[in-house]
């Protein structure tokens, strides 16, 4: 139960604070303006898809599935998740079909980087405790 | 401090055909637990344990270490570690069993092998 709360805190905050950069962007890139409903509402969709991926961040505490396997299936929630408030907080350009390609393009590449970067740093552990092994095995 | 308080014993008792044999910690690969009873994996047989994981986990917190839900592994019996293309670490022993590491106690594991920081 207290996993679950801190996941979904942490998801929370950190949906509100990445919709808060996205909509300033969005606002100076394009000169426009934003009305305080559409404010609400952006912030509204942010908080509960924020909610949605703190609490599929649970996969992860599930021991017997593999590692890989967890980001493929948080991923593919995330997706999901991403579409349904992309919807809803009109995110999408409907007419254009490059616009749903890069945001989960986009997707793609930030679960590439964490999944190599976990990689990676698993692999540096390894190797650090096998080196103490051989170590103590020669003394 | 916290190492004199705890209880200073290198055996336990296993049994196993309704026999008791009292094993020495050394001899001790792995202790697990399977359909909801305790193991203790040694060269020669497996014994059953009358104590719950988390008591053995207490009782040789120097020896052993967590290393998933239901496994602890005799630190000194550790012959060396592996990942796989899926990002799953394992540890193989010296009698040759390959035991999944949970990445939950990695931490703690590579503090008992004196690897990382407090």
């Amino acid at each position: 139960m207290k996993k679950a709360l801190e996941s979904t805190l942490i998801g929370f905050l950190i949906s509100l604070s990445i919709s808060y950069i996205m909509v300033t962007i969005s606002v100076l890139v394009e000169n426009a303006s934003i009305t305080g409903q559409q404010l609400l509402e952006q912030l509204v969709v942010a908080a509960i898809l924020g909610i949605a991926i703190g609490i599929c961040m649970l996969i992860y505490h599930i021991e017997r599935v593999p590692f890989a396997v967890q980001i493929i299936i948080h991923f593919l929630l995330v997706t999901i998740f991403v579409g349904i408030a992309g919807y809803f907080g009109h995110w999408f350009d409907y007419d254009n079909a490059w616009s749903f390609v890069s945001v989960f393009f986009t997707e793609l590449m930030i679960y590439a980087v964490l999944w190599t970067y976990f990689y990676r740093k698993a692999k540096h552990d390894i190797s650090e405790m096998n080196q103490l092994l051989q170590k103590r095995k020669e003394m | 401090m916290k190492q004199l308080q705890m209880p200073m014993t290198n055996v336990i008792d296993g049994y196993v055909d309704q026999e008791i044999r009292m094993l020495k910690v050394s001899e001790i690969y792995t202790v697990y637990v399977e359909d909801g009873k305790v193991y203790f994996q040694t060269d020669e047989e497996e014994y059953q344990s009358k104590k719950k994981l988390y008591e053995i986990e207490e009782l040789f917190t120097q020896k052993f270490s967590r290393v998933n839900k239901s496994t602890l592994v005799n630190v000194d019996h550790i012959r060396s570690f592996q990942l796989d293309i899926l990002g799953t670490t394992a540890l193989i022993l010296h009698n040759g069993t390959t035991v999944h590491v949970s990445r939950k106690y990695l931490k703690d594991l590579k503090k008992k092998l004196g690897i990382g920081r407090e």
